[in-house]
């Protein structure tokens, strides 16, 4: 009964025009968004392809310049000596640390045109290292992406909307509702067949679409992880297309006429993926604010010009702070500059700890408000989870910052050890110097982070698909006409 | 004139009836007012940390103690990016900019510190600014007010009704946008008090003077926004059959100017002129710095000149010290290179906001985004501008310093010190925002598209108005 029932509303869907200008409109929109997101992507790898270039060249001719200079060939330099460990690990020898692109990333450009993905990593401090940015239009990143998770997360729920909001209100106004309603169906098995055919009809729109468009730019799917985090992606996608589906019914069920509930549902479509999320926004910043950075650029100078004044102090405490480094020289060399840069950056970062410290732990406030928050609105949990999954959100980037704190605390050792040894870098002590390896969050995490935001999708679909089909079998002759709204 | 009035009062006594414009306006108010209050507080307070930081850097400058000047230079100061005011009701793009400047020797750096990148997941969706509830939100109460203005009352029948009584069909279309003009201005109006209130409380009577005339330019270009909102929704719902087809075509719009236009158009600017990587970037510049045998010839030179013109044949015989030459030919040569490339860069970005003003043609939210930024002097133009500023004082300061090292010739092995009075010879950085003219001049375009929107909508609304079929 229930094929049958599908069968004729595709029957008459497929005699509409508005559906096919819909669906053309989201094909294209899907399109465009996945074309554009390639193209970042084909960006982004071109960069970091550029990083690595220009680094493997240096680290070469470095080499290269020192075996001459081992071999006696050659003078080094006064300021630029590949073999003096400080001038190697603060200006020569830097490496970067990237954050590349998932394979799966076409799906969400998300917040990876605001993060930087390549951090130079040397011996300086840790503030500068992750200050530096990837260059972009301001007002590029104000405006944001054309990406596929904006197309779902803001212009799906309208096709949704678009489809759903004349379920029964339409045949009502077109006079066919009394003929629905005197066939021996139940009208909810009606209300679900028409949800059913439209939520089929986008979903494989989108997911074939995708997966052509993945296809055309030559995304590989082909490891577990990737297949996995797809299916994951889709299901978020459903749940949100389900979400929206649900919601469309249940206001049309209840509605006057058509235009009342296309008020409604553009209302809710307005409140929970416009006004929650940016109110949210607005309360997490005003409820924790972050000071401005500035504060922290003054700090930074102040404690500069305060380790400046007391160097030889700095280094006594250096090794009071690292006895490891004394027992192989004997006697500490208390005047030594390269020494000293390092005791005077560790100096510097203690007293400005405490104000990095406050900005990441009030950050971390507002990072847990919004968790608890997100669950407001199905668009800022959608949003989240399109994002984690295929690692181009705020959890991935943490994580490369926490990756790259680490890197920078090896890294520094590593020249540490031998500038305090007095030791000079050979050309074969090249090879060794560390190098930076990003771990993409294991696919177990991300489903764990998506979990949440899944199950309130389809629990809140649930629900409202549960309320709405009963309300629908208990007023199924009442009629409407086309009353004025407004 | 009465007919309008009639009309007029009529139309705003029905709204107010509706229970859910009743609900919809004082959500729209109560958002309106929570944007402005976090705006203004958040302006405050960084306004505040901008200053004294401002401060405190001259300060710092000042009470360097004896150094070299070289030393000197290469300690620098900082610029902080002081916040229009009006920021408070559209942040522009102050969250994606930096917010100082290091001045230093040697170097033209980037700002640093986007507020952005202290974000949280929903970053993405933007922070609510009266900016975007003026842009976005108002416009959709406008359309949910006006679709059922025509539509409406001939499904009930009421449209026969007034043509027949001989009504003059342009004073009902000029009755109607009153009433939705009457009832959205009683929402506004009360906003714009508050607005100008939170304005002066914030500051001294001075800068909100100074600010007035962006203020009035800025509630004119909102106000010819709504009115193509307006006039476009009445005209819509002259011109359809049902109110229910009004509702999706003005909503239809609503999605594609608010939404999909400005994403798609910056898109566009983007692939039209590609935005370079910072490590490409940075390779050209730095190739560029590096390339110095036309500047070490013009030294040498000099160097020759200069000893020939004194007949000595050691620079320590000079009676100037040569090293303020040489470090002045460096700046000159980086200041060359920087102005190419970072020039290069900033044409860029204008290139790319120009070409979406060119398209603002296709969405009016184009236009008034563009302009609502400038005039609250937070968009690309004005941060260039600030930072040609920054760079020019950090040119000059460089050339002062070196000036100072060149007057003090020294003994070979020895280091000249000057002391604080040369540290507070040196002028504060005081940057003044552009006034509205340049604005203006910048943005003629933005308001012939609002200019030209505006009129066409007022036409055809006017059109739609005559030819309404009552039935």
């Amino acid at each position: 009964m229930f094929g049958r029932i599908l069968k004729h509303e595709w029957v008459v869907l497929r005699r509409e025009t508005t559906p096919w200008v819909l669906t053309a409109l989201l094909a294209a929109l899907v399109g465009y968004a996945l074309f554009s997101a390639a193209r970042w992507v084909a960006f982004q790898e071109s960069a970091i392809d550029a990083v690595f270039e220009e680094e493997s060249g240096r680290l070469e001719r470095l080499r290269t310049e020192l075996q001459e200079i081992e071999a006696g060939s050659r003078q080094p330099s006064r300021n630029a000596d590949p073999g003096n460990p400080e001038a190697a690990g603060s200006r020569l020898a830097i490496r970067s640390a990237v954050h590349p692109p998932s394979p799966l990333a076409v799906l969400a450009v998300g917040q990876s045109d605001l993060y930087p993905y390549y951090l130079k990593v040397s011996t300086g401090s840790r503030e500068t290292i992750l200050a530096a940015t990837e260059i972009e239009n301001p007002d590029r990143l104000l405006t944001g992406r054309f990406d596929l998770a904006f197309v779902i997360v803001y212009l799906y729920p309208l096709f949704v909307i678009a489809l759903g909001y004349n379920l029964i209100s339409g045949e009502r106004e077109n006079g066919t509702f009394s003929l629905v309603a005197s066939q021996p169906v139940p009208l909810r098995r009606v209300v679900a067949a028409k949800v059913a055919l439209r939520l089929l009809l986008s979903l494989g729109l989108i997911l074939a679409l995708s997966l052509t468009g993945m296809a055309l730019a030559g995304v590989e799917i082909a490891t577990p992880d990737s297949a996995v985090r797809l299916l994951l992606w889709f299901a978020v996608v459903s749940a949100y297309g389900l979400f929206w589906f649900a919601l469309a019914a249940l206001v049309d069920l209840r509605s006057r006429s058509s235009a009342a509930s296309a008020v409604v549902l553009s209302g809710a479509w307005l409140l929970l993926t416009v006004v929650v999320p940016s109110s949210v926004q607005l309360a997490v910043s005003a409820y924790y604010p972050v000071p401005s950075r500035v504060e922290m650029i003054q700090a930074t100078r102040r404690a500069s010009a305060a380790a400046a004044t007391a160097s030889s102090q700095l280094l006594a405490r250096y090794y009071e702070d690292h006895p490891e480094l004394v027992s192989d020289i004997g006697e500490a060399d208390l005047e030594d500059f390269t020494m000293l840069a390092f005791a005077r950056r560790e100096d510097i970062e203690r007293q400005v700890r405490p104000m990095v410290d406050e900005y990441e732990s009030q950050l971390g406030r507002q990072q847990t408000l919004v968790d608890r928050l997100r669950f407001l609105s199905p668009a800022i949990v959608t949003q989240a989870a399109l994002e984690d999954l295929v690692g181009r959100g705020h959890r991935s980037h943490r994580r490369f910052l926490a990756a790259v704190d680490g890197f920078h605390r090896q890294w520094r050792g590593f020249f540490a050890e031998r500038t305090f040894r007095k030791e000079r870098l050979t050309a074969d002590a090249y090879s060794g110097i560390p190098r930076f390896a990003f771990a993409a969050e294991p696919l177990v995490e991300s489903a764990g982070a998506v979990a949440p935001g899944l199950g309130m999708l389809i629990g809140l679909a649930a629900l409202m698909g549960i309320f709405g089909l009963r309300g629908a079998g208990r007023r199924p002759f009442e009629q409407g006409g086309g009353e004025e709204v407004g | 004139m009465k007919t309008i009035r009639v009309i007029a009062i009529k139309e705003v006594r029905e709204i107010f009836r509706d229970g859910r414009f009743r609900a919809a306006s004082a959500t729209v108010l109560v958002l309106l007012l929570a944007a402005f209050a976090a705006g203004w507080k958040h302006q405050a307070d960084v306004d505040a940390q901008h200053r004294a930081a401002q401060m405190e850097t001259r300060e710092q400058w000042v009470s360097q103690g004896e150094k070299n000047p070289h030393s000197a230079a290469h300690y620098g100061v900082y610029a902080f990016l002081p916040r229009n005011m009006l920021s408070m009701v559209d942040t522009g793009v102050y969250p994606y900019t930096g917010v100082a400047v290091w001045l230093e020797a040697h170097r033209q750096n980037g700002l640093l510190h986007r507020p952005a990148q202290d974000g949280t997941t929903i970053q993405r969706f933007g922070q609510l600014t009266a900016a975007t509830v003026l842009q976005l939100l108002i416009p959709l109460m406008i359309i949910l007010l006006a679709f059922g203005a025509y539509a409406g009352e001939r499904e009930r029948g009421t449209l026969t009704q007034l043509f027949s009584l001989g009504i003059d069909r342009r004073k009902l279309a000029v009755g109607k946008a009153l009433g939705v003009s009457t009832a959205l201005a009683m929402l506004l109006v009360p906003a714009a008090f508050a607005g100008v209130a939170a304005l002066m409380s914030t500051s001294g009577s001075g800068e909100l003077a100074g600010n007035t005339a962006r203020i009035l330019a800025m509630a004119a270009a909102y106000l010819l926004y709504f009115g193509v909102f307006v006039a476009l929704s009445i005209g819509i719902s002259a011109w359809t059959s049902s109110s229910r087809s009004a509702l999706l075509i003005l909503l239809s719009f609503w999605i594609a100017n608010g939404l999909v236009a400005p994403r798609l158009v910056s898109e566009v600017a983007a692939t039209v002129w590609p935005t370079p990587s910072s490590v490409e970037f940075n390779a050209a510049l730095d190739a560029d710095l590096a390339d110095r045998t036309e500047m070490d010839a013009e030294l040498e030179r000099v160097r020759e000149e200069l000893l020939a013109a004194h007949g000595v044949s050691d620079l320590s015989e000079l009676p100037v010290n040569f090293l303020g030459l040489s470090f002045q030919a460096g700046e000159d040569h980086a200041n060359a290179v920087f102005d190419e490339h970072w020039n290069g860069l900033f044409d860029t970005f204008e290139r790319q906001n120009g070409l979406q003003k060119k398209l603002s043609f296709v969405a009016p939210v184009l236009a008034i985004r563009s302009l609502s930024m400038a005039l609250a002097g937070a968009d690309f133009s004005h941060h260039r501008d600030f930072v040609d500023a920054a760079e020019g004082y950090r040119r000059d300061l460089q050339r002062r310093l070196n000036a100072e090292i060149e007057s003090h010739p020294v003994a070979p092995g020895e280091t000249y010190l000057a002391d604080a009075e040369l540290w507070e010879a040196i002028p504060t950085f005081e940057y003044r925002a552009p006034g509205v003219g340049w604005v203006l001049r910048n943005h003629v375009w933005s308001l012939v598209v609002l200019g030209v929107w505006f009129g066409v909508s007022i036409l055809a609304c006017s059109t739609a108005a005559r030819r309404v079929r009552p039935v």
